[in-house]
């Protein structure tokens, strides 16, 4: 049983899960859109987070509280794209509103462990990085949610799509960041 | 609170914030930490404070809406004291009042629920004084006891409180909020743990804030899922203050911290008023000791999300959503054809009223020009909403939308361009907009609007509608205060319908002006024309391309602003001389120009001949110059001049928006001026030629009506 942990836990497995969180993110956060399909499903993304869990939390036990409202969120981001599909709007704002809180905080979390594990194996300064980024875009977004409930009161789109642009740019770093602690694993083996 | 939907305003609309609130503990329950878990609650606690706005803006779902229309449908059965049908509901705040005996059963269950909150208070304050006279009568600290208060407040940095003991307490606890006394079971030893716990108590003021709790559970007494709400603060206090002391604690004190709080299962729960105890029943410590249990757990750095999560539930929680008060198409009024449909329609007029003086005179004339009771609703006074009810339903027995009303015109709006700067058709304009003399935030105006008759072979022509514009209850309202003319338009008209309206209104002008000279004198009316923007940009899937299209706006607007305004000055010089004279002149000009004052008039009088085709001129023909002076001449070939000759001038007085809102604005501080301008020109200069001769030089000024 040691032995299978141990074979689990290795470098591999790890770096194999944390590519699998690198693709969830660039399926969350980017939207290419074929009329009303959107190639880049969210809730793919999610898909792709739940998968690592297991994995991560051999090395990060609180990773498994992502489980649950990872589950959720595949859940909502899924129905969302298939009313999207046919043409339907789901614009549920308490739902939203539920799903943007849980979504901060999921991706808060997920990125706390990303840069424990970095910190675990000695990488100081990829740490710091995903520190530093998961720290923006926290606010970043929080920012983005005040600006869009906002933009939707004064009925102005400018702000709301100004932090769009902004987001974008930073998944991209966010993404990046992940990949490069995915191949700086596996060279630390 | 005056009434019994107020209350249901409030306590629904904070059961809605808490059912959030709720929603997001439980998902995040094991995530965040119980500093959190407690914290949140004070974003529940301010949405208490803060009076709900009983507006078009909402909390999660439209609950002032429905409570309006409900009250709409039961009120208008009853004859109540604390609330009538078509008044809407005030922003309910406590403290609930009584005004007057109770005549109806809504008025009974706000008396109900008023002698609720009265018991349920007095109930709190008689059993605190009681636990006060206990208190008195308690005996003084064992010494052992007062050695263990000591020891924990210098290992622990805490500050100590008077303490006393009494026979047969379960737990030990803290009672007052600026006397705070330490109670603790008489003849035991009490553990050094508790009084950590009590202490904590103490210093972060957990009494003074279940105090506050209690307030507003007495003032929810009647709403079962509240008392559930405030039950899980106060079990979240508990862990919070558990959570403070296993901070200071270390290894196995931990573990004895949980024993104590397992040996307190079966105790009974002595909840008092502006007391805190680390028992809070059994079921509750169960779920305490699996926090403690997870007490390692919480992920750590979570300040920033905890933050953030607070941050983000600002907006709909106290800024909420916003409906649109009236029917969003014009189309849609036809799905009023229920009593309860029309009820709600009218209450979301009630809650979204008119916030502009533009908006409320839009929303009237929209009224009348698509036969609307709904727009008309929006604009008119709350003493007019049953009338209009009535109408309303009274159209259905007519095989009528129940939102028609007449707008007894006999006449047909129709969409005219009367003003080029106008970018759409628009069938209607506001004019001569006055503040009344009476009041300040009172205006006269005429509504103008472009109709046909209603007989088929009739010209068309215009409704003139006198209206008084006031202020009600913070919005704006408009009722007509004059009989509506309508005046048909000659073909000749057709083409320039402001002209024929210019004519109609000089007879009752915003302002004159006059002036005598030697040989005649001059009379010049001033008329003031406001268009509201109701510009419409419509987009399709080629606008991208063709850009987009634009119509005028059919729906009202309750905040709209007045787009523009201009004015009209119609001056006529008249020939007061020799009639035989008038036989032989073959040519007129008036030349004319308005000054702000008087002492803006150039001292050289050719000054303003800046331009060589100006007057006076030997043909018939009007113009004006770059410096604002306008001229009219006439030519008297074929006829005898008699004796008048005419021109209009608009004198540059052209406004756009900001200027009309900065008058606005100034009318209001100062109570004074007409609008626009905030100050009309003060003196017309007008000069006449006759037969090329410069013969006359006149300087007119504003007179009052009694003058004219």
């Amino acid at each position: 049983m040691n032995n299978e942990t141990g074979t689990l836990k290795s470098a591999d497995n790890l770096a194999s899960a944390i590519g699998a969180v690198g693709r969830a993110y660039i399926f969350i956060y980017l939207n290419i859109n074929l009329g009303t399909l959107d190639i880049l499903p969210d809730w793919v993304g999610y898909l792709f987070i739940l998968s690592a869990i297991p994995t991560i939390s051999l090395w990060e036990e609180s990773m498994g509280l992502l489980r649950s409202i990872g589950f959720l969120l595949a859940i909502y981001e899924g129905a969302e794209w298939i009313i999207q599909l046919f043409g339907g709007h789901a614009d549920i704002p308490v739902v939203s509103l539920i799903a943007g809180i849980i979504g901060l905080y999921f991706h808060f979390q997920l990125l706390t462990n990303m840069a424990s594990i970095a910190s675990e194996y000695g990488l100081t300064g990829r740490s710091e990085n995903i520190l530093k980024l998961r720290t923006a875009n926290t606010v970043l977004q929080t920012i983005a949610m005040l600006t869009m409930q906002f933009s939707a009161r004064f009925q102005d789109a400018w702000p709301a799509l100004v932090m769009v642009v902004i987001i974008v740019i930073l998944t991209i770093m966010i993404t990046v960041s992940i990949y490069g602690l995915k191949k700086e694993l596996l060279s630390v083996q | 609170m005056n009434n019994i939907w107020e209350f249901l305003v409030m306590t629904l609309t904070v059961s809605l914030a808490a059912g959030l609130i709720l929603v997001l503990k439980a998902l995040l329950s094991d995530k965040l930490t119980p500093r959190w878990q407690y914290g949140v609650w004070s974003l529940l606690a301010l949405r208490m404070l803060i009076p709900v706005a009983v507006s078009n803006r909402y909390i999660l779902v439209p609950i002032p809406l429905w409570i309006e229309t409900l009250k709409a449908l039961c009120e208008s059965h009853l004859s109540s004291a604390y609330s009538q049908a078509f008044i809407p509901l005030e922003s309910p705040w406590f403290p609930p009042m009584i005004s007057s005996a109770p005549h109806s059963i809504t008025d009974w269950l706000f008396v109900i629920y008023f002698a609720g909150v009265a018991s349920s208070l007095l109930l709190c304050l008689v059993s605190y004084v009681k636990l006060r006279l206990l208190i008195a009568k308690a005996y003084p600290l064992s010494e052992v006891n007062q050695s263990s208060i000591d020891d924990v407040c210098n290992k622990y940095g805490l500050k100590p409180c008077p303490a006393v003991e009494i026979e047969g307490l379960p737990s030990a606890f803290v009672c007052g909020i600026i006397k705070p006394v330490l109670v603790l079971p008489a003849g035991t030893v009490t553990d050094e743990k508790i009084i950590l716990h009590e202490l904590l108590h103490l210093k972060y003021k957990d009494a003074l804030q279940s105090v506050i709790w209690a307030v507003f559970r007495a003032l929810h007494w009647c709403n079962p899922f509240m008392h559930y709400v405030f039950n899980c603060i106060g079990n979240d206090m508990e862990s919070l203050c558990d959570r403070r002391a296993l901070e200071l604690l270390e290894g196995e004190e931990r573990r004895d911290y949980g024993k104590i709080l397992l040996l307190m299962v079966n105790d009974r729960y002595p909840r008092a008023f502006g007391t805190t105890s680390l028992s809070n029943g059994g079921k509750n410590i169960a779920k305490r000791i699996a926090c403690i249990a997870h007490f390692k757990k919480y992920p750590k750095g979570m300040a920033l999300v905890s933050v953030c999560i607070g941050i983000m539930l600002l907006q709909p929680l106290f800024f909420g959503s916003e409906f649109h008060g009236v029917a969003s198409s014009i189309n849609d009024y036809s799905a009023a054809n229920s009593e309860m449909i029309l009820q709600k329609d009218l209450a979301s007029t009630r809650l979204n009223r008119c916030s502009t003086m533009a908006g409320a005179i839009d929303a009237y004339a929209k009224g009348l020009i698509y036969e609307n009771g709904l727009y008309l609703a929006a604009a008119s006074p709350l003493s007019e909403q049953e009338k209009l009810y009535e109408q309303m339903c009274a159209s259905l027995d007519d095989s009528w939308i129940y939102t028609h009303v007449e707008n007894n015109l006999g006449a047909r709006a129709f969409a005219r361009s009367p003003n080029p700067d106008v970018s759409v058709s628009n069938p209607y304009e506001v004019c001569n907009i006055k503040q009344s003399a009476s009041a300040s935030d009172e205006f006269q105006c005429q509504l103008v609007i472009y109709s046909t008759s209603n007989d088929a072979d009739a010209l068309p022509g215009i409704s003139i509608i006198p209206l008084s514009v006031h202020m009600e209850k913070g919005s704006w309202v408009v009722v007509p205060s004059g009989e509506t003319e309508f005046m048909e338009m000659d073909e000749n008209s057709w083409g320039h319908p402001r002209g024929f309206v210019r004519e109609i209104l000089a007879r009752t002008p915003m302002s004159t002006y006059k002036g005598v000279g030697t040989n005649g004198y001059i009379t010049a009316s001033c008329c003031t024309f406001y268009n509201v923007d109701n510009t419409v940009e419509t987009q399709n899937d080629i606008s991208w391309f063709l850009g987009s299209s634009f119509s005028f706006n059919e729906n009202p607007v309750t905040n709209a602003e007045f787009e523009h305004s201009d004015m009209d000055f119609n001056i006529t010089y008249t020939f007061t001389g020799d009639r035989e004279q008038l036989k032989n002149i073959s040519y007129v000009t008036l030349e004319n120009m308005f000054y702000d004052s008087t002492a803006d008039i150039p001292s050289d009088p050719e000054e303003r001949m800046d331009d060589e085709n100006f007057a006076p001129i030997k043909e018939s023909g009007a113009g004006s110059s770059s410096t604002g002076w306008s001229y009219r001449a006439e030519t008297f070939d074929n006829h005898e001049w008699n004796g008048t000759i005419r021109d209009i001038n608009s004198g540059g007085r052209y406004y756009p928006k900001r200027d009309i809102i900065d008058a606005l604005k100034q009318v209001s501080a100062s109570g004074g001026a007409s609008l626009p301008p905030v100050e009309n020109p003060e003196v017309l200069v007008a000069r006449v030629y006759i037969d090329g001769f410069d013969t006359e030089y006149i300087i007119s000024k504003e007179v009052s009506r009694d003058e004219q």
